[in-house]
């Protein structure tokens, strides 16, 4: 059928407005006189129109309402409002009195007009149960919340009488050390909410009021649950009606709050907002000054709050001038003492607090208190630069009196080779000093030896401790993707916890994975300077460097060993080639001359072939017979390989000519020039063949396809572009890049180019930081092939591997990179070098990289993938939720849109599919593999032969949808938890009721066997779990209550406990005998608008922990007898959707949304390998039966994979490690603490073997 | 920034070629969501396929989500993903119904992933391509209303045109499609396009 043309387009619209069939009609005939097929036309798609009903209807919008005007009234509800106590520019805040069940005196604060009341009404609503639990004498409690009748929103809160923490402390005079005290009951209030699930996200000084109380001042958080409530994020309309000053002040807010997504706040948010207010209580004053940040534009705001890095609070204090001697006397100290005070470890932790990456700060309010109380005692704190000399300090101060020579000696010994000379002498001072008093004092020997065994014991400790903080040290850098850095840490934390049985494995375990995931260095050739050249030899057997040490090296790449005596220029060599048969060398340098070398003597063979500047590169033809130069004096020549003479006149160039290359058949030279061309020459004659290939602006590389028909070109105008080379003119549509193109390669077979883009070297000593990037791109169509591959900054060059299937870049970012060229998906991990890296080049045979670095290397690297290959599961398209059988041999799942399948975790071999039309929850498999229990939308569950796929029973129906099926431990049962309200159990031989449904008084959303099978724990939307006998379906505990509903309840492995989680993220720990409450909650981030909230909970083998994965990117690890944390939170970069102990309850994993699975210590929390890449997203994450392995499940739009990753311990002894990673990284860690580069000296002119 | 917002940037300053990079890079992002929210949706929630792009967006634009002040080639990229999503699922069922893997377990259809029934949705996406050979704009906003679940007045926002056009081209596309498929449909032997429930995914 033809398309309707324009006309029958406007007759149908302006038809559709008839509504009147008779006025419709005669306009039709009006309009389609003579016009038959128009008429016919129209008719038809007016009457497909009235007959379509509601095909493609969207959905109903809920239309938003309009606020009415307020008015004031001196009754709201049940509330009398008795007198106005503030005013601000969120509204106005009453003493009121309550009326009913109570009468009492309350705060209520009045919004002003401008916000969605019914929001903000609902969304304190949802939060209200969970404000409930919160009770702590430092939290003023959150009453009600209304609208008025004028539909403002209102508060009602606990009545506090106070004044702001800051202007007390200020009035009241309190030393920095009373003030930490008041502080840390704060830090300790909102601990107290954060465990209970509460974020304040508005904590500022006018937020925390201290009343007196005997005397004594008492600190109350207000206003919690209050910012959440508004829900409103900084904007330019908050700032403008002024709600900014409600829903955080920028000078209290963090940067992910001042981001304009306000999805993403969590409890470290508020950690920042308290690091804000102890620098005020510090200093007098905040990090971003507030006068400031209020004038400010939005984005500004932004930008400082996101970017700046604020001063340290000693150094404001200094910067303060004729301010400082206020503050100072407000503080009631002495200026210079007051600076002295916070400098150092004060200015560490509040510096923690306001760290722009929340994962670097304090995980918990309290980690907080207690860092400032190990301040007050004089002990290290954990915010400091991790350093021996820092510790022994502490150490030192803290024992003074008990510290002997003898145990200074002992303890410069354990804290070992880090620590330099001028410590050790300063400690032994200390020490003497303490040596003295000791003999004063007539110790006997006796104390001496205990004193000795005492510092032993602590010097043990501090060598322990240090080695965490490396660790942690080591995850940072593994964070900023330094690989080689975080080898170097890990390495050192090996050798101080080397000795030490208890930890030596988990550091053989880090260090051996981390390995895993390096990329391979074969070997390391060292320049005195910058490398500027690299080449393999056609044969692959030598490798040809040359550098700004103004040398060229031949390298023997078996031997590792220079062959030839090193080639010297006068200036440095920015280019260096072998002949095509490998005999000679040809360099370029800028000191004028290009020269030809003997490979195998280094003699030199032909005249210098002089410019009048500097030559930036010189190739041999592909005949071998001749030599192209290109210089800085505006020409190119052509030379005789033989002699070194002149063959052709000088090819002139309006500007600097960089690089020239010969045609693959040595009989035309191509030239790139800064004048805005290239040109083509004929390599005998030298006159120009072509018409100049113009671009606007320099061209940075110009080079001839495979088969010599076209040309390639790079410009600093943003773009590449292709060329006929006999007719020079362009065959494609220019390729554009967003920065100028630096390099352009043709792929071998000539079909596809590689560019790069960012800033041309020539440009280097002003570089602007541009991003780098590199494409590829269909030479016939002029298409991008691939997505960009980015680098941070610069790509000088990029090409393809040999066999046309990667392609490499080398970037000003300090690293190299492989992509799949079809893709443009990154194949390793950055190669690392210590500075940027200039040239690479693939071996002929593409299984090594070199590459030729500005730190004085270069490098050759092995292109092997040594992660573990992913299985595929077959046609697995669309499916996902994988879940192990409990031998991890075979693998379930489902499809999106309906359906399941079981597969060999193996092979991938499908063992059957199955087709549901609707949705399922959930598929699991029988204990022994033999069974797949599907349950769905449909309301019903089925068993299934999991070989064959037939099915094994007759559907059981439910009323509504089928949540969850559960096999008995002896399999024979299986339970099914349903929308229904019921949870019922069945024979899986019969199909028959094997009890009376189990009721709850809403949706069930979870049912589980204890491991005995005696008994059934199910948790429903009522908020309740209960218990029962699973044979007779009746309760045997009391109900178990809880503030939301209960999503997962598991029980512990010898089925004395019961863990359960609320929707609101909250878990607890029940007796599963009694039902009784055995801890207080332990608080996790709970759903939110996006997330599910908990995922999974696993106890520990010994039943002593669990560990429980939430959406709100932590797993953390919990003592079941005490509800304390055992971890910090192991954290990830998105959803935590699964969590698990090893057999032998040591280590933890880890699977996250993030695409990453993790093992980590579960003792210490301190991740034991870097995040193990998935090739899919996660669904679950098992270790095998020896632990030697953790074996994981993902699904992506590629369908499901199976991957195995092997726990690797590297035996080596500790120096070696570290003196490999070192050279790896060229880095070390110094007496300070700190990663500072190596010295090369005594390396130069040297070649190491690294792996 | 990411690859995602780069791409923004670049089609913001001109390039119309950064934006062929798009469509894998939203398709993607929804598809690894949509997956991951079915094998995990939580009991009683339905999901929205406009919650679904919303979500993409915010995931894929991050933090600078909110700078881009035109992001209609997200949300066309976004449709066209989600057309793609679902179509795909429909032929995958077709398969395995022909490969005689299939067993049907339904009792009554409730809560299908899919704004309607596998067959017309494969007889609307070729029905869609036609329209799109000779109307574009047509089929652009017959993908953001159906796929995406946009409202007109959005469609009329991201796509920065009025909201009338928005009614009309609406009103003769749909009649259109129609038409085709129940013409086609007829042919075919199946019958008249039922009316789809809402666009849930």
């Amino acid at each position: 059928m033809t398309p309707p043309d324009q006309e029958a387009r406007r007759v149908f619209d302006e038809a559709l407005v008839l509504t009147d069939p008779s006025q419709r009609s005669s306009f039709l005939e009006r309009e389609c006189v003579g016009k038959e097929v128009l008429r016919h036309e129209v008719e038809s798609l007016l009457q497909a129109h009235d007959q379509a009903g509601d095909f493609l209807a969207p959905t109903v919008q809920v239309p938003s309402s309009d606020f009415a005007l307020e008015r004031t009234g001196v009754r709201i509800g049940r509330y009398k409002l008795l007198e106005k106590i503030g005013e601000g520019g969120f509204g106005v805040v009453y003493m009121a009195e309550q009326l009913e069940p109570v009468h009492r005196k309350v705060a209520l604060k009045i919004i002003k007009a401008g916000m969605d009341t019914r929001e903000v009404v609902a969304r304190f609503e949802a939060e209200r149960q969970a404000l409930a639990l919160m009770d702590h004498p430092n939290i003023a409690r959150v009453l009600d919340a209304g609208a008025t009748e004028a539909g403002r929103p209102f508060f009602v809160m606990e009545l506090v009488r106070g004044i702001p923490i800051t202007s007390y402390c200020d009035q009241a005079r309190l030393s920095t050390h009373d003030r930490l005290q008041l502080f840390m009951k704060v830090c300790q209030a909102v601990q107290h909410a954060h465990q209970k699930g509460i974020i304040h996200r508005d904590l500022k000084p006018n937020n925390v009021l201290v009343t007196l109380h005997d005397g004594e001042p008492v600190p109350k958080v207000i206003d919690f649950g209050v910012a959440k409530a508004f829900g409103q994020r900084l904007t330019e309309k908050t700032l403008f009606t002024g709600f900014a000053q409600m829903i955080g002040t920028p000078a209290y807010m963090s940067p992910e709050q001042a981001e304009l997504s306000g999805l993403d706040i969590d409890t470290r948010s508020d950690i920042y907002s308290l690091g804000v207010l102890l620098y005020e209580l510090l200093t007098g004053g905040t990090p971003f000054d507030a006068e400031t940040l209020r004038g400010a534009a939005l984005d500004e705001i932004r930008r400082v709050i996101r970017e700046t890095e604020p001063p340290k609070p000693s150094t404001r204090l200094q910067t303060m001038g004729e301010g400082l001697p206020e503050v100072a006397r407000r503080r009631q100290i002495e200026p210079a003492e007051l600076r002295r005070l916070v400098r150092g470890d004060l200015d560490w932790i509040v510096m923690r607090c306001l760290e722009k990456d929340r994962r670097r700060r304090y995980d918990t309010p309290s980690a907080l208190a207690q860092d400032l109380a190990r301040y007050l005692n004089s002990e290290p704190v954990l915010a400091n630069p991790p350093s021996p000399a820092y510790l022994f300090g502490k150490f030192v101060r803290r024992h003074r009196t008990g510290v002997s020579v003898g145990t200074a000696l002992v303890l410069i010994l354990l804290v070992g080779a880090g620590v330099s000379l001028w410590q050790a002498a300063r400690a032994g001072k200390q020490a003497e000093l303490a040596e003295t008093r000791r003999r004063e004092s007539e110790s006997s020997r006796r104390e001496a030896t205990q004193a000795r065994s005492r510092a032993e014991e602590l010097a043990r400790e501090v060598s322990h401790q240090l080695a965490r903080q490396y660790v942690d040290k080591a995850a940072q850098r593994l964070d900023e993707g330094d690989l080689f850095g975080a080898l170097v840490w890990s390495a050192e934390a090996l050798r101080l916890d080397e000795d030490n049985p208890a930890a030596a494995p988990a550091q053989r375990l880090r260090v051996g994975s981390l390995l895993q995931q390096c990329p391979v260095v074969r070997q390391i050739f060292f320049h005195k300077a910058e490398v500027l050249s690299v080449e393999f030899s056609s044969d692959g057997e030598r490798l040809l460097t040359a550098g700004s040490d103004k040398t060229a090296r031949v390298w023997d790449l078996h031997a590792c060993a220079p062959l030839i005596p090193t080639v010297e220029h006068g200036d440095l060599i920015v280019c260096a080639s072998f002949s095509p048969d490998g005999h000679k060398v040809l360099t370029a340098s800028f000191d004028h001359t290009a020269r030809i070398w003997d490979a195998h003597t280094g003699a030199p063979l032909a005249a210098p072939m002089a410019h009048a500047s500097n030559v930036w590169s010189a190739v041999f033809s592909p005949d071998g017979r001749r030599v192209v130069t290109a210089s800085e004096d505006q020409t190119a020549r052509v030379w005789d390989a033989a002699t070194g003479l002149a063959v052709t006149p000088p090819l002139r160039h309006a500007a600097a000519v960089w690089p020239a290359a010969f045609s693959p058949d040595s009989r035309q030279v191509l030239t790139a020039s800064q004048d805005h061309t290239a040109r083509v020459w004929d390599a005998v004659t030298g006159q120009p063949v072509t018409p100049p290939l113009q671009h606007d602006g320099a061209v940075w590389w110009a080079g001839f396809s495979p088969d010599g028909k076209l040309i390639a070109t790079a410009s600093q105008d943003h773009a590449a572009r292709i060329w006929d080379a006999a007719s020079g003119r362009p065959v494609t549509a220019p390729l554009q890049h967003s920065e100028e193109v630096t390099y352009a390669a043709f792929s071998r077979d000539g079909r596809r180019l590689v560019t790069a883009s960012g800033e041309s070297i020539v440009n280097l000593m002003d570089f602007k930081n541009r991003p780098g990037e590199a494409r590829v791109w269909d030479v016939a169509t002029g298409k991008a092939l691939t997505p960009p591959m980015a680098h941070k900054l610069s790509v000088f060059q990029a090409m393809f591997s040999p066999d046309g299937r990667w392609v490499a870049t080398a970037s000003f970012d300090k690293s190299a990179r492989i992509w799949d060229a079809a893709t443009g998906e990154p194949i390793t991990p950055p190669l690392q070098h210590n500075d940027m890296v200039f040239r690479l080049c693939f071996s002929p045979d593409g299984a090594r990289l070199a590459t030729a670095g500005f730190d004085h290397t270069a490098r050759v690297w092995e292109l092997v993938n040594r992660l573990p290959t992913p299985v595929s599961l077959q046609e697995s398209l669309m499916a996902g939720r994988f879940r192990f059988s409990s031998d991890d041999r075979l693998v379930a799942g489902t499809f999106y849109g309906g359906g399941a399948g079981v597969w060999d975790a193996g092979t991938g071999r499908t063992n059957t599919l199955l087709l549901h039309d609707t949705n399922l929850l959930d598929a699991v498999l029988s204990p022994d593999g033999r069974l797949l229990a599907t349950a769905g939308g449909d309301h019903t569950l089925h068993l299934w032969d999991a070989m064959t796929g037939a099915s094994a029973l007759a559907p059981i129906i439910h009323q509504a949808k089928v949540i969850q099926a559960a096999f008995s431990p002896d399999g024979e049962r299986v339970l099914t938890a349903s929308e229904d309200s019921t949870t019922r159990i069945w024979s899986v031989r019969t199909g028959a009721p094997l009890a009376p449904a189990m009721r709850h008084g809403s949706n069930v959303l979870c049912a589980v066997f204890s491991p005995d099978g005696r008994c059934v724990c199910t948790g429903s939307q009522d908020k309740t779990a209960r218990l029962w006998d699973s044979q007779k379906g009746a309760a045997v505990s009391a109900t178990m209550a809880h503030e939301d509903e209960v999503c997962l309840a598991v029980f512990s492995p010898d089925g004395v406990r019961l863990a359960t989680a609320t929707g609101r993220g909250l878990v607890r720990i029940w007796d599963a005998a009694t039902g009784r409450l055995l801890t207080s909650p332990m608080s996790h981030g709970g759903r939110t608008f996006i997330t599910r909230g908990i995922e999974q909970i696993a106890f520990s083998p010994d039943g002593g922990r669990i560990v429980v994965s939430d959406d709100d990117r932590t797993a953390r690890v919990w003592d079941t007898k005490t509800g304390a944390a055992v971890t910090p939170p192991l954290k990830h970069l998105d959803c935590v959707v699964w969590a698990g102990f090893s057999h032998d309850g040591r280590y933890v994993v880890t699977a996250s949304f993030d695409r990453t699975a993790r093992v980590w210590d579960a003792a210490t929390g301190q991740a034991l390998t870097p995040p193990l890449p998935q090739a899919g997203i996660p669904d679950c994450a098992v270790f095998t039966q020896d632990d030697r392995a953790v074996r994981t499940a993902s699904h992506s739009e590629k369908g499901g994979f199976i991957q195995t990753w092997a726990l690797v311990s590297d035996p080596r002894p500790a120096r070696e490690v570290l003196s490999r990673a070192q050279l790896l990284a060229l880095r070390r860690v110094d007496a300070s603490g700190t990663l500072v580069p190596l010295e090369l000296d005594s390396l130069t002119n040297a070649a190491w073997r690294v792996h | 920034m990411n690859d995602f917002t780069e791409m923004l940037l670049a089609i913001e300053h001109g390039n119309p070629q950064a934006g062929e990079g798009l469509l894998p890079l939203v398709y993607n992002e929804l598809h690894r969501l949509a997956a991951y929210k079915m094998a995990n949706e939580a009991p009683g929630h339905t999901l929205q396929a406009t919650a679904l792009v919303h979500e993409a967006w915010l995931r894929l634009a991050g933090q600078e989500g909110q700078h881009w002040k035109n992001r209609a080639h997200f949300f066309g990229a976004a449709a066209e993903a989600m057309r793609r999503i679902l179509v795909e699922s429909a032929r995958r069922k077709k398969r395995l119904k022909h490969g005689g893997q299939f067993e049907r377990v339904s009792l009554e259809s409730i809560d299908i992933p899919c704004p309607m029934p596998d067959d017309k949705l494969l007889a609307m996406d070729e029905a869609l391509d036609r329209l799109a050979q000779f109307d574009g704009r047509a089929a652009e906003v017959v993908k953001l209303c159906f796929f995406v679940g946009l409202t007109q007045p959005q469609v009329a926002k991201e796509l920065g045109i009025s909201l009338a056009t928005v009614e009309r081209t609406w009103s003769f596309a749909r009649a259109w499609l129609f038409r085709e498929i129940k013409t086609n449909g007829q042919v075919a032997g199946q019958t008249t396009p039922n009316s789809g429930s809402n666009p849930t995914v």
